[in-house]
């Protein structure tokens, strides 16, 4: 069976990033944007993120909302990658004790579900480093 | 004049619907119920309403009419706003506006929301990233936030427990918030883990409720009633500000730098304050950013019980959000409500000595902010 990702506008299989850059002010986002939140031009460029970075801050879950593909306990955290792009996504690493604000991250692509075809259905995740 | 046109502004009075979940009524039956009583309470006819605003988030097309044409379908403007957590304040704002510059004399102003059980859904799109990620949960998002000020500045699990007790134990003391029970701290500590280090009792809950005010230009006040009504001095609204990498975001306390210049007021005239402690951690993450607790001291004032009833700057005598409960539309005027009962000095076991002579409002939602200023 084929893999698709869970959503092309945030995750390019295998393993890409889709973000924007601003030709004028330089302000780098994640996903994509239109016109710069920064300084309003719409002089944007296509550009990937890097895909890793800093954890800049952390909470776990008990309960996983209604929809999710994810089971409780789970950690969340907002990652923010040597462009200035910030990236809130499911750490692999459930455990908030082994978690420390400002630990290198890095990006993980692996299967979330199956959808009605048969097909792995990928999602990336953030682990330390 | 601060708020738009020559005309001075006030609030008559207010009334609500006491916030309870799963109520089974609908919009026009929870609205209603506060509606009478703001009528009841300033002497004001329905006849005398020149004009709508009703601020909710999730009723349908025509709910806005539906819930005042309860009283009667007398062809007056009806206009919903939709502001998420902001509505009520909005149409409140609104509604102002337009007495100030000379459209209407009497105005009136709603909020009404019904929210279900669980977690506030209502933020993602279904099958969306985050939805199947699990990534917009509100605790979670707030519990972002706190972490940082806790790893920054020291801040403690027990102060954020602190401030819950002291939001249940005000709650009790009113007879419209959805919790009334007391809690101790150790009571708070016990709660359930939501989303670390936010627990069951941090958070304020889904509910069903309904709050309206009845705004006219001063002159007219007399007409209604000879007890001093409370003047709308100031406000300013905004929408979220990006803050580019590496500078400090400042966007609430420019909002509150301008509605002191509208209201030709200062932060140190304040007396009685509301923020919208969606989360109780709000309460020392909002005042900071607007200037009122020195950046990181939040923590210590909780200890130091500064933002209590009889402390230096009440802040949420009533318990605000995590108390009363939030339904998302109504809420707004809730805290206008508890200021209005404290500088009328009508906020029994709850007063603030004075009483107060100026209260501030901040007041939260996706897609904004708002700060409001109230004097006597």
């Amino acid at each position: 069976m084929g893999k698709v990702s869970l959503d092309e506008k945030r995750l390019q299989l295998p393993d890409k990033l889709p973000g924007s850059k601003c030709r004028e002010c330089g302000e780098t986002y994640y996903p994509r944007r239109w016109g710069c939140s920064n300084c309003t031009s719409l002089d944007m460029e296509d550009t990937f993120i890097t895909p890793k970075g800093r954890l800049d801050s952390y909470t776990t879950l008990t309960l996983a909302p209604p929809g999710s593909v994810v089971t409780a306990p789970y950690s969340i955290g907002i990652i923010v990658t040597p462009e200035g792009a910030h990236i809130t996504a499911v750490l692999t690493e459930p455990d908030p004790l082994k978690l420390k604000v400002g630990m290198d991250m890095e990006m993980v692509v692996e299967r979330v579900r199956e959808d009605e075809k048969g097909n792995d259905v990928m999602a990336y995740k953030f682990k330390p480093v | 004049m601060g708020i738009g046109g020559d005309r001075e502004v006030v609030i008559l009075g207010v009334g609500l619907h006491r916030f309870v979940k799963d109520s089974g009524k609908s919009y026009a039956e929870l609205g209603r119920v506060a509606i009478k009583e703001a009528l009841e309470n300033t002497g004001v006819p329905f006849k005398d309403i020149e004009a709508a605003y009703v601020g909710h988030a999730y009723g349908p097309s025509g709910t806005g009419m539906r819930v005042v044409q309860e009283f009667g379908w007398t062809g007056i403007p009806i206009v919903n706003m939709e502001v998420a957590c902001t509505s009520a304040t909005q149409a409140v704002f609104r509604g102002a506006y337009e007495i100030s510059t000379g459209l209407y004399d009497v105005v009136l102003a709603v909020g009404v929301e019904k929210v279900g059980r669980g977690l506030l859904t209502g933020v993602t799109e279904a099958g969306s990233w985050e939805q199947y990620m699990g990534l917009m949960v509100m605790p979670a998002i707030y519990a972002l936030g706190i972490r940082k000020h806790m790893e920054k500045y020291g801040t403690t699990f027990e102060q954020l427990c602190k401030i819950s007790a002291k939001e249940h134990n005000y709650g009790a003391l009113d007879p419209y918030a959805l919790y009334q029970k007391a809690m101790t701290v150790e009571e708070v500590k016990a709660g359930r883990m939501i989303a670390y280090p936010i627990n069951l009792f941090m958070c304020s809950p889904n509910c069903d409720g309904a709050t309206a005010a009845i705004l006219c230009t001063r002159d007219k006040a007399k007409q209604y009633t000879s007890k001093p009504p409370v003047t709308i001095a100031g406000w300013a609204i905004g929408s979220p500000k990006y803050t580019p990498a590496g500078e400090e975001e400042g966007g609430l306390r420019e909002l509150a730098r301008q509605a002191f210049e509208r209201a030709d007021l200062g932060p140190g005239d304040v007396d009685v304050m509301q923020v919208h402690n969606a989360f109780s951690p709000a309460e020392i993450t909002l005042p900071e950013s607007m200037g009122f607790i020195p950046e990181g001291e939040g923590g210590r004032w909780i200890d130091e019980g500064r933002t209590e009833i009889d402390g230096q700057l009440p802040i949420n005598t009533d318990g605000g959000l995590v108390a009363f409960g939030h339904p998302v539309g109504a809420s707004g005027i809730r805290q206008i409500a508890e200021l209005i009962w404290q500088l009328k000095g009508e906020a029994g076991a709850r007063q603030v000595e004075g009483p107060p002579r100026v209260a501030l409002q901040q007041n939260s939602g996706i897609g904004g902010n708002v700060v409001g200023i109230y004097t006597r």
